[in-house]
């Protein structure tokens, strides 16, 4: 093993805090390298000195805090989702009378907000009678045949 | 209640995560309460201030109640909580630095929020109960962002390098790489110990 090979083996296990059980090649190249011996030592050093650096403690409500951070999120989200509804809802309500309004009708000429709206409040009405007038027409061709029928049997 | 709880204590990280993306709040405290330290401790070692690590902390665990559904179980769950963490660390380091440079001139009135030191001045070595401690404290502070991340999971999580390589989204080798160049920023910052030692 070379200089450099050695180096990057030394770095390896420093980082993985393995400083003290160094492989026999490794330590067989550091007792005859004194580049290498040195660079082993001060690596080790900083590495130990980097254990200086305090750790912190979180504080108490911690946990608490972050709850009440997530339970405040989903009321946001709810919030927007409600939003979301009525506003699609709105748009919805806004396309179906786009359309009474302004759609070509069969009805003949534009009509008014109030006539759609009447027109819809009569639109039972209308189809019953319709069907009044069809059952009318029926019953008169029923009697028109059976007129001319009795007029056959009497020739 | 109390039944609820201690099920929750038995379960895996991944187990809870699960739950937690079915919406379950009782499992997502679990893991606050499980890795509150470590996260507090990561953001205190990348932001050298112990108030803005303990916000950016709680901001951190919000973030991952909001992303929860994006937690795959094929990922560790400890991988997937320090990739938010220094994600997280690294933007709040950005905005603040942007910050910095908006508001330059009000400067003087500022906290020492993710006031990282130069090399000739450092605002919160008086604060530190050591000289050494705040050396290797400001030594840290000074690394770019990617070695001091890689740093800061090596030394201090005791993180293989491979799992830092999936938490910061590269490979071993520049793992490796990063981890040397911290090592001799740190030796020049040192030298004079070092010479001393």
């Amino acid at each position: 093993m070379d200089c450099k090979d050695v180096r990057k083996k030394i770095s390896e296990i420093i980082d993985g805090g393995l400083y003290e059980n160094l492989p026999q090649d490794v330590r067989k190249h550091i007792s005859v390298c004194n580049e290498c011996r040195k660079f082993y030592e001060n690596e080790m050093l900083i590495w130990k000195m980097l254990d200086c650096y305090p750790s912190i403690e979180p504080s108490a409500d911690f946990v608490e805090k972050v709850m009440r951070k997530v339970r405040a999120t989903k009321v946001a989200a709810k919030r927007v989702f409600s939003r979301i509804i009525a506003a699609v809802g709105t748009a919805v309500a806004v396309i179906i009378v786009a359309i009474l309004l302004f759609a070509p009708s069969e009805l003949g000429p534009e009509l008014s907000v109030t006539e759609v709206a009447e027109i819809l409040e009569k639109e039972d009405l209308l189809a019953n009678l319709d069907l009044a007038e069809e059952w009318e027409a029926a019953a008169l061709m029923d009697l028109l045949e059976s007129v001319e029928d009795l007029e056959l049997e009497s020739e | 209640m109390k039944n609820g709880k201690r099920d929750v204590g038995s379960l895996s990280d991944e187990e809870l995560m699960l739950r937690v993306k079915g919406g379950c709040s009782a499992s997502f405290e679990e893991l606050v309460r499980r890795h509150r330290r470590c996260v507090l401790n990561i953001a205190y070692k990348f932001t050298a201030d112990e108030n803005s690590a303990e916000d950016i902390a709680q901001e951190v665990f919000c973030r991952i109640w909001e992303h929860r559904k994006t937690y795959t179980p094929t990922a560790k769950f400890s991988t997937f909580l320090y990739r938010v963490t220094t994600n997280f660390c690294i933007s709040e380091y950005r905005s603040y630095k942007r910050r910095q440079e908006v508001h330059i001139e009000m400067r003087d009135d500022e906290t020492t929020y993710f006031d990282l030191p130069s090399k000739e001045e450092i605002p919160y070595v008086e604060m530190e109960k050591t000289e050494l401690a705040a050396k290797v404290k400001s030594a840290i502070a000074s690394l770019p962002e990617s070695q001091r991340i890689a740093l800061i999971l090596c030394k201090y999580e005791n993180l293989p390098y491979s799992q830092i390589a999936e938490v910061m989204g590269t490979t071993v080798e520049a793992v490796k790489s990063l981890l040397v160049r911290a090592k001799a920023t740190l030796r020049e910052r040192f030298s004079r110990i070092l010479k001393e030692k």
